[in-house]
């Protein structure tokens, strides 16, 4: 029994299967798309899949850009990639996009001990 | 005197041998901070972990590389090959190897468990060996099948199997592998 691999995943994709996740990839590319399947090996289906296009001086960077509706605002640059599967080699992480968000620096207090 | 020397060797290398994986599994539900190769970090309570490292982490922060955007994240997956260390508090070392010593004590068993599988295993291949050796060689094989089952002169009878045993183990292993791929 124990001799072959149980392959038991540690993160149920089942309950986020139809709703939008990210992945971040290997050499920094990142997705936003609605999952629609996956393996035991993390290689995913995504729909209506969006990369965020990067800045071309620094790929780190994501490209932001006037929101034609609100100058004021800005916004990321996308482009659309429709169905997409992501073999699961390259994934870097994955998050559901329901609950993420940008936030202020929660760590101030112990800053200069991160630096360290 | 020997055997306790032995003995003594043995506990203390395993009192200091805290192995990574066994820290990790240990430090489930706890606080702690990643950081992946590219410089980012995540900063969240582990949920789950396997063998690769890969991360199942909630309530996250995730950081950049510059150290300037910061995210919340409810849950997130961490793959183990990206991860370049992890951080966590001080005090699992001590909670961990606690719960290490109290599942050392009924390792002896397990072992019992290991030694019938070997047989059954062997078992196995015996079958395999008659039927092969039976079809393929006349009378060899029948001097090979009769020395095995009846193993009355263990050593002629490994002896005149030698061969037989080969071939057949050849063929059951290929079959047997041609199975999997197919499975797969």
């Amino acid at each position: 029994m124990s001799g072959r691999k149980p392959r038991e995943n540690i993160l149920n994709l089942e309950k986020s299967l139809d709703k939008e996740i990210l992945i971040k990839f290997n050499g920094g590319r990142e997705v936003i798309g609605t999952l629609k399947g996956y393996d035991s090996m993390v290689n995913i289906v995504l729909d209506n899949t969006k990369e965020f296009i990067r800045d071309v001086e620094d790929h780190n960077k994501l490209k932001w850009a006037q929101d034609p509706e609100n100058s004021a605002m800005l916004v990321q640059v996308t482009r659309n990639l429709g169905i997409v599967v992501c073999r699961g080699t390259s994934i870097m992480y994955l998050c559901p996009v329901d609950g993420t968000y940008e936030i202020n620096n929660p760590f101030i207090g112990d800053e200069e001990e991160e630096e360290q | 005197m020997l055997l306790n020397d032995v003995q003594l060797a043995r506990f203390t290398h395993l009192k200091h041998n805290m192995l990574p994986l066994t820290l990790l599994k240990g430090a489930q539900t706890t606080q702690m901070m990643v950081e992946l190769k590219n410089g980012e970090t995540f900063n969240g309570t582990l949920v789950n972990c396997d063998s690769w490292m890969n991360l199942n982490l909630k309530d996250v922060v995730c950081t950049s590389r510059d150290g300037t955007s910061f995210y919340q994240m409810p849950e997130c997956y961490v793959r183990g090959n990206l991860v370049k260390y992890i951080r966590v508090s001080d005090d699992i070392l001590t909670q961990v190897s606690e719960e290490a010593k109290k599942e050392r004590t009924p390792k002896p068993a397990r072992g019992g468990r290991g030694r019938g599988r070997g047989t059954f295993g062997r078992g196995n291949a015996g079958f395999g060996r008659g039927n092969d050796a039976g079809r393929g060689r006349g009378e060899n094989a029948n001097r090979g099948q009769q020395n095995g089952r009846g193993r009355g002169d263990s050593t002629r009878g490994r002896g005149d199997s030698g061969r037989g045993r080969g071939d057949a183990r050849g063929r059951g292993q290929s079959s047997q592998r041609g199975r999997g791929r197919g499975t797969n």
